[in-house]
């Protein structure tokens, strides 16, 4: 029983990770929090709902959700980040807060605000290890979720778009005098963390069945704080965070009280931000240092 | 000429950093730009590196490139030692000096950053460092072969010998000496009238953001009283004509 709910939490932290990760990436290479993220999360798994409903094969579905998510996160960037360097910054704080509510209730209005049932190609395959059911979608979805984020981690680390990047952590002035194309580089950040949370969104679709028009805002509450819990700008503090999180939340739901979740999560967060202020992984040193 | 600047023009709002200033920089020639504090000699350098918005005509091997982003600019062979150096601190070493060659694609780069680190040992022992350890004078070093890597055919520098010890300013101007040799192309602003006097062959003088003077820097160096006037005496050298 505890080694199922073990693994139901850290299933369930592999997607918390990828919206951990995805505003970890505008946090630390932007300094900006991306509120809309929540909402690019919720259009990956219903435009792959609705894609899968209308009978498109799994791999289409798959990429126009992803399509869809990416456009949206470029149609933020034009609307956000341009605006950070010339204006106050809460404007594009706030006009990334406007893009959540905005896609969320172009969904509503369409989808309706039912959670609607999601035809999964995968449905729910599983095997038997002795007494341990595993989910074989939800297995595939956390080990392709970590994939992602060492990927991330390498891009960022080892490759010349990343130093390109942290650059622009550092000093978007000096990346530009050093020949950095800035505009189109912020643009991949925009599309790399757009793109990994449409990824969430769809396999939290192939995971737990249904989408609805809000099932972004709870997830992305915890992922933001994985993200504080972890150290912000941290990639793999993220993830850290992001697994304790959900194993937490699962462990409540399974062993106390469902309606105490949140109590939980929360408090313990706010515990160990108390007593380590700059996460489990965080220290002194720069965000743009540690990626 | 390799650079041409024709009626530039720079401001910040309602301040006017640069007015109207026309200067060139011949192919494998070093020119200076002199003036007091706040006369606008960044401003014109940032402005000739696309990083700030300016009116007027910037010609770079025969082309116009006012409209060009500065990526363009160094992609095309211009490259900048910024006023206060201004390395990457949270990058390593090695990593700031290949944000030198951001723009290139050739296959050259491995072998220019062995170049860079044969002339600079210390940057060779400290590559996988952070920035950030490094002294005042190794920073400029840094800054000097991050320029380097990216195989410019004109280098602006600000003020490199800001801040440095006698021992390190003697050794930037060596270093700007010898790569000039080398053919490179250099416009350098000073607060050091006496050195850049020395090193450059043209001289242009800025004050309140406009162009009061423009000679070759002997005929500058012997015009005293436009050195008293405009850079202060004390920076002023009557006898310039050094090793
Ligand atoms: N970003 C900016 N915003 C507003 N005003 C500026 C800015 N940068 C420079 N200025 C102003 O423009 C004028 C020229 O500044 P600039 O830095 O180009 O001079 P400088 O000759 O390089 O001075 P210094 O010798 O101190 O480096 C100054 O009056 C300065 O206050
Ligand atoms: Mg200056």
């Amino acid at each position: 029983m505890f080694a199922q709910q073990l693994m139901n939490g850290l299933m369930l932290g592999g997607i918390y990770a990828l919206v951990a990760v995805s505003f970890t990436l505008t946090i630390g290479i932007l300094n900006f929090l991306n509120f809309s993220i929540p909402a690019l999360f919720m259009l990956g798994g219903v435009v792959s709902c609705a894609l899968l409903a209308a009978g498109v094969p799994a791999v289409g579905a798959a990429a126009g959700a992803l399509a869809a998510t990416g456009l949206a996160s470029l149609l933020v960037e034009r609307c956000t980040f341009r605006w950070l360097s010339t204006s106050d910054p809460h404007i594009p704080l706030v006009s990334s807060l406007g893009f959540l509510i905005f896609f969320e209730n172009l969904v509503l209005v369409y989808f309706g605000s039912d959670a609607v049932g999601y035809p999964s190609p995968f449905a729910r395959a599983s095997v038997k290890v002795s007494d341990l059911t595993v989910s074989l979608p939800q297995t595939g979805g956390f080990l392709l979720a970590l994939v992602l984020v060492a990927l991330c981690y390498v891009l960022l680390k080892y490759t010349k778009l990343g130093r390109g990047l942290r650059s622009i952590a550092e000093s978007p002035a000096i990346a530009e005098m050093l020949g950095v194309k800035v505009g189109w580089t912020v643009s991949s950040v925009y599309l790399v963390s757009g793109l990994l949370a449409g990824i969430g969104g769809i396999l939290f679709g192939i995971s737990y069945l249904q989408v609805s028009w809000d099932m972004g805002s709870e997830v992305a509450l915890k992922g933001v704080s994985a993200m504080v819990l972890g150290g912000m700008g941290n990639v793999w503090g993220a993830v850290l965070g992001a697994l304790i999180i959900a194993v937490i939340e699962v462990m409540t739901i399974a062993y106390l009280n469902s309606e105490a979740v949140n109590v939980f999560v929360y408090g313990l967060l706010l515990v160990i931000i108390a007593f380590c202020p700059r996460g489990l992984l965080g220290d002194r040193v720069k965000m743009a240092e540690r990626m | 000429m390799l650079l041409e600047v024709a009626n530039l023009c720079v401001s910040y709002g309602a301040v006017t950093a640069v007015s109207g200033v026309s200067l060139g920089v011949r192919e494998g020639s070093i020119a200076t730009v002199l003036g007091a504090n706040g006369a606008g000699k960044s401003s014109l350098l940032r402005a000739i590196m696309g990083l700030t918005p300016a009116t007027g005509e910037v010609r770079f091997a025969g082309e116009a490139i006012s409209r060009w982003p500065a990526a363009r600019r160094v992609a095309a062979g211009i490259a900048m030692v910024p006023e206060g150096r201004r390395i990457l601190v949270s990058l390593t070493v090695e990593e700031n000096l290949l944000m030198g060659a951001y723009p290139r694609h050739d296959r050259q780069i491995a072998a220019d950053l062995d170049n860079i680190y044969d002339l600079f040992p210390n940057l060779a022992r400290r590559r996988h460092a952070p920035g950030s350890v490094l002294s005042g004078g190794e920073q400029q070093m840094l800054a000097i072969g991050r320029a380097m890597m990216a195989r410019p055919k004109l280098l602006l520098m600000d003020e490199p010998s800001l801040g440095l010890s006698p021992l390190f300013v003697r050794e930037v101007f060596q270093l700007i000496r010898r790569m000039n040799a080398d053919g490179l192309s250099i416009l350098l602003v000073e607060q050091n009238t006496r050195l850049a006097l020395q090193t450059a062959a043209d001289g242009y003088v800025l004050r309140l953001g406009a162009c009061v003077a423009a000679a070759d820097t002997a005929t500058l160096a012997r015009s005293d009283d436009l050195m008293h006037a405009y850079l202060g005496g004390a920076h002023a050298a009557p006898t310039v004509h050094g090793p």
